[in-house]
């Protein structure tokens, strides 16, 4: 069963089908959220709120792009929603960090975490500005083609091509200094 | 290892091991639970538009019925009312006129 054959299928109300594109579509989403968020549980909650939002809003995808540009557009703009809402809490909870005062032991463990490698790539990807974020995530944890990232970013495919670029720049740059071999 | 190749392939480790991670095999349940309770739950919520019409006719009925139950009100006005009310008819002067007279 195809794609079109499928959302006919799920908008005629066979709850079927909608299951069968989940289980199509659901590492796809999965692997772009957590190359966002770096986080499986949260990753999770986000694709079970994306897929709940292609249930609800299914009969105003129209067919101009793919199906799969539709959904990865839905993927990331409830992961860039999901960060906007951690960064706001997150400023309320440094706030309230500041004012405890922290034990000596959570802040040796927290200098070792902040030391380990993987926490210094993560935060460097992270650090990147969000349209190269975005195309460096959907073309090194999707392997998608440039043209199917600059569908989903609705940008040129040179565009996509230069922020690939810089990301990886940008990247070397920033673990250069801080991963820096003695 | 050179340090720019090294950089590549942390980069290229931290890439893969965070595409291995499974995803949870129950999430389409997960999802279709979560739909129908949503079904259940959810009341389809007014529009704008409705809301507005709605609180507009709820003023009108309010004020109308505030005039209308002030025009029902009457006062009472009876020629025998004011009798009542006239202290002349019930004092009994001719008492003080009898004391006067004694």
């Amino acid at each position: 069963m195809n794609e079109i054959e499928l959302i006919q299928g799920i908008l005629n109300g066979n709850q079927q089908d909608f299951e069968l594109l989940i289980k199509k579509y659901q590492p796809n989403v999965f692997r772009t959220v957590i190359g966002l968020l770096h986080n499986k549980e949260d990753a999770e909650e986000i694709t079970q709120d994306v897929f709940i939002k292609v249930y609800q809003s299914l009969s105003s995808f129209s067919g101009k792009a793919a199906f799969s540009t539709w959904l990865y557009r839905i993927a990331v703009n409830a992961s860039l929603n999901f960060l906007k809402k951690r960064k706001r809490a997150g400023f309320w909870v440094g706030l309230s960090d500041l004012l405890q005062i922290a034990s000596k032991d959570k802040q040796a463990e927290t200098v070792l975490t902040e030391k380990s490698e993987k926490a210094i790539i993560q935060k460097a990807i992270d650090g990147l500005p969000e349209k190269q974020r975005l195309a460096f995530v959907l073309a090194k944890y999707e392997e998608l083609p440039q043209r199917q990232v600059a569908e989903i970013l609705e940008i040129s495919e040179g565009a996509v091509e230069q922020l690939i670029l810089r990301a990886k720049n940008n990247l070397k740059k920033k673990l250069g200094t801080e991963l820096e071999e003695p | 290892m050179s340090s720019e190749k090294r950089i590549h392939q942390l980069i290229e480790d931290f890439i893969q091991e965070e595409r291995s991670t499974e995803s949870n095999p129950f999430l389409s349940t997960r999802v279709m639970a979560a739909i129908e309770k949503q079904k259940v739950v959810s009341v389809r919520p007014l529009s704008p538009v409705w809301k507005t019409a709605v609180i507009v006719f709820g003023l009108f009925v309010a004020v109308f019925s505030g005039i209308a139950a002030g025009n029902l009100y009457q006062t009472k006005s009876d020629a025998s009312d004011v009798v009542l009310i006239n202290d002349n008819s019930i004092e009994n002067f001719s008492f003080y006129t009898q004391m006067g007279n004694e």
